[in-house]
C-alpha cells in the first residue's frame, strides 16, 4: 500500500535539548495511527514537523513523496492544534464561520466563499454531527462540541490526511467516546488517514489498528495492537512488544 | 449658539477628521483586542511621538515623518512578537521603551521649538489642517479596502494564527501588514486624542462592543457607532468648554462602556 507519510532519520532540539533521535516510520494511506507518549515526550513536537510548523535539523519528512514545503494543495492535510481548547471563547464568531475557515487557504486571497463553498461547510459540519448548532456562537458550546467545530474545519477542505493533536483533552467521557464514534465513522467511511496524537494510551487502546510509542525522544513503531481489544488486554500487548512503552503513564 | 461650532474651518476640519478615524479606528482596534495585543496602540503612539519629533526637529510634516517612522517600526515589532511568540507583551514593553526613549532625546535636541508636541501629546482640533484631512481620508479607503480584501485571512488569524498557518494562509506577510495598518490607524488617530490617549479609542469601542454583538461584522460596526458618538459630541464639547478633546472623546467613550457593561448584566 502506498505510504502517505514518510520520516527518515529526523532530529529535532530546541536549542540544546533533543527533542526527537533518529526518528524513522511510515504510514500507509487508510491507516488510523496512534501517537502515544508521556508529556513531553516530544509527540507534538513530532506531530508539527509532519505539519510543517518545525523544520528538523536532519532527516527527511516526506508526505505524499514530497516535502510539506513543496505540497501545491495544503488542503489535502486537515490539522486541528493542540491549542484548540485553548482559544478565546468570547470571540464573536459563529460555528459556520469557523469551518469555513478551512477553505480560506484554496480560495486565495481576495476571494469571497461562495455558495458551493458554504454547501462544503454545512457537509463537513454534518460529518462531526453539528449542522444543527450551524449559527451557534463558537463560545456557547461545550467543550466536546468545540472540538467537533474544529475537526469539522480540518475537514472541510476534503483532506486527505487528518492530524488532532490530543483532540479530547478537557472533554468528559461521554463527550470523548463521541468524538471516537465520529472519527472511527469517518475513518471507516472516507478511508481518509488519521494520525492522532494523545498521552493516555486508554484512549485509542481498542480504536486504531497501530500505536507509536514515542518516549525520551526515541520511537517504538511497532507496538501493534489487536483492534476492538479490552484496554487491559491492549496494555498487555504493549507492555509484551516493547518495554520501552511500559513506564510512567503506560 | 449650538451652530456657532460649524463656523469655523477648523471645527469641520475637526469632524471630518473625526468622522474618519472613528470609522477606521474601531476597525483595526477590533483585531488588536482580539488578538490581545490591546497595548499595541499604546506603543505605536510612543514610537509616532518619536516620528513628530524627528518631524519637529527637521522642519517636516510631522503627520508625515510620523507615519514614516511608524511604517518602520512595525516590520520590527511584528519581529520582536514572533521571537516572543508566548510572552508578546515584551515586544510591547521593548519598542514603548524605546519610541519614548527616542522622542525624549529629539524633543531634548529641539530646544524652544517643542510647543507643538504638546499638540500631539494630548490632541487638538486646531492644529488639524487641510493636507492632515486630506492624509486621513486617503488612509481611511487605503484601510477599508485591505480589511475588505484580507478580512477573510485577517480574521482567521486573529482566532487561531496556528491552524491558519498549517492550512496554508501566508500568515507572515498578513501579520507585518496587519502591524502597518495599526501604525497608519495610530498615527493619524493621535492627532485628535493625542498620543497619550490613542489606545483607548482602538480599545475601548471594541470592549464596549463585544459584550452586545453576536458576530465579528457586528463588533466592528458598534465599535464604529461609539467611536462615531464619542468623537463627535467629544469635538463639540471641547469648542465650547475650551478642553483637551482627547480627554473628552475618551471619558465619552468610557461612560458608553459602563452603560453597555450595565445592560448587559442585566440581560
Amino acid at each position: 500500500m502506498e505510504n502517505v507519510i514518510e520520516l527518515k532519520s529526523v532530529n529535532f532540539s530546541y536549542g540544546k535539548n533533543k527533542v526527537l533521535k533518529d526518528i524513522t516510520f511510515k504510514i500507509a494511506r487508510g491507516e488510523f495511527v496512534g501517537i502515544v507518549g508521556p508529556n513531553g515526550s516530544g509527540k507534538s513536537t513530532l506531530l508539527n514537523i509532519i505539519v510543517g510548523h518545525l523544520i528538523p535539523d536532519s532527516g527527511d519528512v516526506l508526505v505524499f513523496g514530497r516535502k510539506v514545503s513543496e505540497l501545491k494543495h495544503r488542503g489535502i492535510i486537515g490539522y486541528v492544534p493542540q491549542r484548540s481548547y485553548l482559544f478565546n471563547k468570547s470571540f464573536p464568531i459563529s460555528v459556520k464561520e469557523v469551518v469555513s475557515m478551512g477553505l480560506y487557504a484554496q480560495k486565495g486571497l481576495m476571494r469571497r466563499l461562495e455558495r458551493e463553498d458554504w454547501q462544503k461547510v454545512y457537509n463537513a459540519l454534518e460529518k462531526v454531527e453539528m449542522l444543527d448548532f450551524k449559527d451557534r456562537l463558537i463560545g456557547a458550546l461545550s467543550e466536546g462540541q468545540r472540538q467537533r467545530v474544529f475537526i469539522a474545519r480540518a475537514l472541510v477542505s476534503e483532506p486527505k490526511l487528518l492530524f488532532l493533536d490530543e483532540p479530547n483533552t478537557g472533554m468528559d467521557i461521554k463527550a470523548e467516546a463521541n468524538l471516537f464514534d465520529i472519527l472511527n465513522k469517518l475513518h471507516k467511511e472516507s478511508g481518509i488517514t488519521i494520525l492522532m496524537v494523545t498521552h493516555n494510551i486508554w484512549t485509542i487502546a481498542d480504536k486504531v489498528k497501530r500505536i507509536i510509542c514515542i518516549e525520551n525522544g526515541y520511537l517504538y513503531p511497532y507496538c501493534s495492537i489487536v483492534e476492538e481489544s479490552e484496554p487491559e488486554k491492549g496494555f498487555k500487548i504493549i507492555k509484551h512488544i516493547h518495554n520501552g512503552c511500559e513506564k510512567d503513564v503506560f | 449658539m449650538f451652530f456657532e461650532v460649524f463656523a469655523y474651518d477648523f471645527m469641520i476640519r475637526a469632524f471630518i477628521a473625526g468622522a474618519l478615524i472613528s470609522v477606521i479606528a474601531p476597525l483595526i482596534g477590533n483585531f488588536l483586542v482580539l488578538k490581545r495585543l490591546s497595548q499595541m496602540g499604546d506603543t505605536i503612539s510612543h514610537v509616532a511621538l518619536a516620528g513628530i519629533a524627528l518631524g519637529l526637529l527637521l522642519g517636516l510634516n510631522p503627520t508625515v515623518s510620523s507615519l514614516i517612522v511608524v511604517l518602520l517600526s512595525s516590520f520590527f515589532i511584528e519581529k520582536l512578537r514572533k521571537s516572543y511568540f508566548q510572552y508578546s507583551e515584551i515586544s510591547i514593553a521593548v519598542t514603548m521603551s524605546f519610541g519614548m526613549a527616542v522622542a525624549i532625546f529629539l524633543i531634548g535636541l529641539n530646544r524652544g521649538g517643542n510647543l507643538n508636541i504638546i499638540n500631539y501629546l494630548f490632541g487638538s482640533i486646531v492644529s488639524i489642517t487641510k493636507e492632515d484631512v486630506y492624509i486621513i481620508f486617503l488612509l481611511t479607503i487605503f484601510e477599508l479596502m485591505s480589511v475588505y480584501l484580507l478580512y477573510k485571512e485577517l480574521v482567521f488569524i486573529t482566532f487561531d494564527e496556528e491552524a491558519a498557518e498549517s492550512s496554508g494562509i501566508p500568515v507572515k506577510f498578513i501579520n507585518i501588514f496587519f502591524m502597518i495598518l495599526v501604525s497608519l490607524t495610530v498615527a493619524v488617530s493621535m492627532r485628535i486624542v493625542g498620543a497619550l490617549l490613542v489606545s483607548s479609542l482602538l480599545v475601548i469601542p471594541s470592549a464596549a462592543s463585544l459584550k452586545l454583538s453576536k458576530s465579528f461584522t457586528q463588533t466592528i460596526l458598534y465599535g464604529m457607532l461609539f467611536s462615531f458618538i464619542s468623537v463627535f459630541v467629544g469635538i463639540i464639547l471641547s469648542f465650547y468648554l475650551d478642553l483637551s478633546p482627547g480627554a473628552l472623546i475618551v471619558l465619552i467613550l468610557l461612560l458608553i462602556l459602563a452603560v453597555v457593561n450595565f445592560i448587559s448584566s442585566r440581560k
